[in-house]
């Protein structure tokens, strides 16, 4: 088939952006992959450079330095998104789908519910009394998990999507003699997944990146999700490096910048391999006409 | 009008739920009230009943578990550092402790949380920088009083430092035992050796010195920033040689408030407004010309590395620090970088050395504590047992330190597990069980003892400010010190005088002569109470 | 039939759907309306004997810190403005790599341009922070490198207030464009692909269809988007503002926005109701703000309404 003129003008101008984008987008994580395996007294005397001066993997071995504990850290952000985002996807999508059902007369009213708490919030100090003390949730993985459940921004944005799927489906299914619990989940489910995986990849990625509620609710090691855990490691850096050590022993200089950016990779890695499988969802047309038929 | 009935529903609904939280909070705080009074009122009839019977034991029969917050993160031997100490303390009092550790990224925020929580932990680490004020004015610690000491602390009773009680007290109460331990507010300069060599610097005695050589450093050695300040650590370092130790002047707790008293001038406690005398006029002139001069980089006031760090890594040519801290930093760069010749001297003047506030290491005990006697008892014992003290500063003997024949510290390989001194162990840190470490800065002894014949205090320095009158001019005040003045004090100022006098202005627009108002006021009626 | 209209009709006739939207209404309750009691926080002086319900009342005197210093104008500006700014620019791109990668024929290309994209928001604030003071510290940083090079001046960006105006509003947009895009991507694959065979049969070329077809579609989605941002308008990145620009004094008047402004000044105080005091006034607007926009959209087209 003969290319089309406007096809070729598209096609040419459109990978020109992406490729530029792109590229932006790839140097930097470039210059973390090499910074990572610089010297610390390197990257502070020359910056990141994309060929190291100085090559040292101390940054990795410190991580490194005790594999069970760096897996038990994986393990726990893992296990922790996974139930989290099936979970929040599914009560996301079963509310999502129930502010979008023209004939509940109070969607609006429940819209505005959930939207009212994106915008005032009590702070911290309450929230943190609520989980600790009466959801006693201090040193449980609910901590990690339950705080990143529910988000209004999804739930919304999960209800715009469903507007695209046609009244007529839910009233042929209704006339049927199908109840709302069984459309929401034989018909709207399998009709959404760009949506479903787009919000799913959406809480997947919170939970991954949640360093915050460990921080706050976890104070036993073994529990420290990967972010934690790498963060702490961190922390321990900077502090040897820059403290005032009164008694007079020498200090080590620690890897406290290529540590930074080795965490970088060691915590997107595998993350990013997660992302083809949620592209999978993303073809075109599978949509209605697949459904009608 | 929908969305105003909506609006109204939600806040109804709100407010019925806040009566029901009110319902259940009620509890919680009588509670800690209870406590509160419970603890500070038992230890009273006790030593009053202690004429009747002398010899009575404190009961220890229960064992107890000891929660313990400390700053900083667990050494990876820590926990079996620590199961040695619970033997011990299995032994002595019966009970043992159990630490969570706050790291330096996140205490900041989970420090009042564990507080606002009723959490009933038993000790946490304090310090005049690390909320003591605040969380003692808001009732989260325990008051201890003399007589607590006396029964469950004797030893503590006998060798606390009768300057650091008085420190510890907020509005007459005392929520702490400080660290027992004096250490000198003093700065030297770090450079290298080679270098004075190489431009004909034979010594650094003073300011002067320290500009030539920094000048030829800036001159000549292109690859080198002579002094990489900026840092928020240690952007006001050259003030305090430029214009605090000539004057005898220290900064008044807390130090962002940028107010100042004279440690020379004992009998009065008048506050110095540094800003507005002449001396910082023409230290803010001086800055802007080091500044341009290229004495240290155009990016300063961002610059988020110390100029010790970055000295060390061979980016700069000299680094301030107190020390202490160049003790360590010497040793590693003597070993790391030999060539360099790296040479300390006393930046100090015999003037201006304070001895810095017991209250800046100290151990709190939680209002909602349980076993405040025990805690006490705990603190007692690692307060003034030299083997107490030695396994929690230095870890466990012949695995990560040993000791020579002088009684010096010499840290094992082990030591990375169990940093030396390094462990948050500094609250409950005495001068007569620390030990030093061997090696070192050659002339560390010759400082050291130089600035001891010096070294000053000030009753000021025991007084603790309650900024509850006017913390919304503190608010604004602590914005300033980190923003404009800090560009001030690095020299980025285009006309000094002019942009001075503006900073002046800023100050009293934030509210300043509030502050200084009710704090002269605390601390006049501090001294006079004194007299 | 008054009856009709009461609520437990409705109760009655939704049943199940009260019952499937129940487990959110308890969560967001739970962990969002209870303690929302703590805004009282903002009029209270907060101790722990008395907590939250029974410390004193001090009524306005939290909020007197935010509004005293004769900042609270220029960062509440600096705000909105910087959100506006995001907003526009960060969906414009966002849309754009959407449409193109979903009209592009290249599979693989399309996939692993989709990937590498996404490398952005997974790197931490610290760390973009550290990449800009490398590119422009004065004298080592990268771009003086390469200017010296040249044989041109140096810049000083750091002593340059308006030059962070454009480095913050690119640094968001490289950050959120990978991110931002599957959003979009998601919606553009929900239109119904038989709207596009027939504008084929009648021969449009494919801007045409970009332009007749899916930039209407995309409507709804960029209406609600805006809406949910509109919320937050008066929030601002905190991470961001201070990792990228740091404590610079010399251009905090371009750059401060209230969450940075607030952060610092009470980062020593740890004063939970002069925290309070700055949120509810970044809500309180926020509400007005959002009130004012869903009320416009409805006059133009109801269906859009967030609520």
């Amino acid at each position: 088939m003969k290319i089309r003129k406007d096809r070729l003008v598209f096609n040419i101008l459109g990978v020109v952006v992406i490729l530029l984008i792109t590229l932006f987008c790839v140097l930097p994580f470039l210059l973390i992959l090499t910074g990572s395996i610089t010297s610390q007294g390197s990257i502070l005397r020359d910056g990141y450079r994309f060929i190291p001066k100085e090559i040292s993997f101390q940054a990795y071995q410190i991580i490194f330095e005790s594999p069970d504990m760096l897996l038990k850290a994986y393990g726990v952000t893992i296990m922790v998104t996974v139930i989290g985002t099936l979970t929040g996807l599914f009560f996301t999508a079963m509310t999502a789908y129930v502010l979008n059902s023209k004939d509940f007369k109070y969607r609006n009213h429940f819209s505005f519910y959930f939207y009212f708490t994106t915008i005032f919030g009590g702070g911290l100090v309450p929230w943190y009394i609520m989980m600790v003390k009466y959801l006693k949730m201090k040193d449980t993985y609910m901590a990690l998990i339950f705080p990143l459940l529910m988000n209004v921004i999804y739930i919304l944005i999960k209800r715009n999507f469903m507007k695209s799927i046609p009244d007529a489906i839910f009233e042929s299914a209704k006339l049927d003699g199908a109840g709302d619990f069984t459309i929401f989940l034989r018909l709207v489910l399998p009709l959404s997944k760009p949506s479903l995986a787009t919000i799913g990849l959406f809480i997947a990625l919170n939970y991954w990146n949640d360093w915050y509620n460990a921080m706050l609710f976890v104070d036993k090691q073994s529990m420290f999700p990967l972010q934690y855990f790498l963060y702490q490691i961190l922390s321990k850096l900077d502090f040897i490096n820059q403290t005032a050590s009164r008694s007079g022993v020498p200090v080590p200089q620690m890897p406290s910048e290529p540590m930074k950016l080795a965490m970088t990779v060691v915590a997107t890695g595998p993350i990013v391999l997660l992302y083809p499988f949620v592209q999978k969802y993303f073809v075109k047309g599978i949509t209605v006409g697949a459904v009608k038929g | 009008m929908r969305k105003v009935r909506a609006i109204c529903l939600v806040m109804a609904m709100l407010m019925l739920f806040s009566a029901i939280l009110a319902g259940c909070g009620q509890e919680k705080p009588a509670a800690g009230d209870d406590n509160k009074q419970v603890a500070s009122q038992s230890p009273t009839p006790a030593s009053n009943s202690d004429n009747s019977q002398k010899e009575e034991k404190i009961d220890i029969s229960k064992e107890v578990t000891l929660k313990m917050y400390l700053l900083g993160d667990m050494a990876k031997d820590f926990n079996l550092v620590y199961g040695e100490l619970n033997k011990m303390l299995k032994e002595d009092i019966n009970a043992t402790v159990e630490v969570s550790f706050m790291g330096w990224g996140d205490y900041t925020q989970k420090y009042p949380l564990v507080f606002a929580s009723g959490d009933d932990f038993d000790l946490i680490y304090t310090a005049n920088w690390a909320f003591y004020n605040s969380q003692a004015t808001k009732g989260g610690f325990l008051e201890i009083t003399k007589d607590m000491l006396k029964k469950y602390a004797p030893r503590t009773y006998e060798s606390m430092y009768e300057e650091a009680w008085e420190q510890a007290k907020v509005n007459g109460k005392v929520y702490m035992l400080p660290m027992n331990y004096k250490e000198l507010n003093a700065y030297v300069y770090m450079v290298r050796g080679d270098l004075m060599a190489k431009y004909g610097i034979s010594e650094i005695k003073n300011q002067d010195d320290f500009e030539k050589y920094l000048d030829a450093v800036a001159k000549n050695e292109k690859h080198l920033i002579p002094l990489d300040i900026g840092s928020d650590m240690d952007f006001d370092t050259l003030l305090r040689f430029e214009v605090l130790a000539p004057q005898n002047l220290d900064y008044l707790e807390p130090q962002q408030l940028n107010h100042f008293f004279n440690l020379a001038d004992k009998s009065s406690g008048k506050i110095v407004n540094i800003i507005e005398t002449p001396e910082f006029l023409e230290f803010a002139k001086k800055m802007k010309e080091w500044k341009d001069k290229g004495y240290w980089s155009k990016s300063a006031l961002v610059n988020k590395v110390s100029s010790k760090e970055s000295f060390i890594n061979g980016k700069s040519a000299s680094a301030i620090m107190n020390l202490s801290t160049a003790n360590g930093t010497y040793t590693s760069v003597v070993a790391s970088h030999p060539e360099w010749d790296v040479k300390v001297f006393d930046g100090m003047n015999g003037k201006g050395i304070p001895i810095k506030p017991y209250i800046q290491n100290g151990m709190g005990i939680n209002a909602n504590s349980k076993n405040p006697e025990r805690a006490l008892m705990f603190l007692d014992l690692v307060k003034n047992e030299q083997r107490y003290a030695d396994l929690v500063t230095y870890g466990i003997k012949g695995v990560h330190y040993d000791l020579t024949p002088e009684g010096y510290v010499v840290p094992l390989e082990n030591s990375a597990n169990y940093p030396i001194d390094g462990n948050c162990n500094w609250g409950w840190r005495d001068d007569r069980l620390f030990r030093q470490v061997q090696g070192g800065i050659p002339n560390y002894n010759e400082i050291r003892s130089n600035w001891e014949k010096v070294a000053l205090t000030h009753p000021v320095q025991n007084f603790t400010f309650d900024d509850s009158k006017v913390k919304n001019e503190v608010a604004t005040v602590t914005n300033l010190w980190k923003t404009d003045f800090k560009v001030v004090v690095l020299g980025f100022t285009n006309d000094p005088e002019a942009e001075v006098a503006k900073l002046i202005e800023k100050y009293k627009t934030a509210g300043n002569d509030a502050i200084i108002a009710e704090q002269q006021a605390q601390i006049d009626a501090y001294l006079n109470s004194l007299k | 039939m008054k009856k009709k209209n009461g609520i437990l009709y409705e109760l009655n006739k939704n049943k199940v759907k009260f019952l499937m939207i129940m487990p959110a209404v308890l969560y967001f309750f739970i962990m969002c309306y209870v303690p929302m009691t703590g805004i009282v926080l903002a009029f209270k002086n907060y101790t722990y004997t008395g907590g939250i319900f029974k410390s004193p009342w001090v009524g306005f005197n939290n909020f007197k810190f935010f509004f005293n210093s004769g900042k609270a104008f220029l960062v509440t500006k600096n705000t909105i403005l910087y959100n506006i700014a995001f907003l526009i620019i960060n969906n414009f791109l966002q849309i754009t790599v959407a449409i193109i990668l979903s009209e592009l024929a290249g599979k693989c290309f399309k996939k692993i341009s989709q990937s590498l994209m996404f490398l952005p928001y997974f790197i931490s604030w610290v760390v973009v922070g550290a990449f800009i003071y490398n590119l422009f510290n004065y004298e080592f940083g990268a771009v003086n490198t390469l200017l010296n090079s040249m044989g041109m001046e140096p810049i000083d960006v750091y002593s340059n207030p308006s030059a962070w105006k454009y480095i913050l509003v690119a640094v968001s947009a490289w950050k959120w464009v990978g991110y931002g895009s599957v959003l979009y991507l998601a919606a553009i694959l929900g239109i119904d692909s038989e709207i596009y065979e027939a504008a084929d049969i009648d021969g449009a070329n494919i801007f045409k269809k970009i332009w007749h077809i899916t930039l209407p579609s995309l409507k709804a989605t960029v209406i609600i988007l805006l809406l949910l941002s509109l919320g937050n308008i008066m929030k601002g990145d905190f991470q961001m503002f201070y990792q990228v620009v740091g404590n610079n004094g010399l251009v905090l008047d371009a750059t401060d926005v209230i969450d940075t402004y607030v952060v610092r000044s009470l980062m020593d105080l740890q004063e939970f109701g002069m925290t309070a005091a700055a949120g509810l006034y970044q809500s309180v607007l926020s509400l007005f703000i959002i009130l004012g926009a869903n009320k416009l959209i409805k006059i133009i087209d109801n269906d859009y309404a967030l609520f």
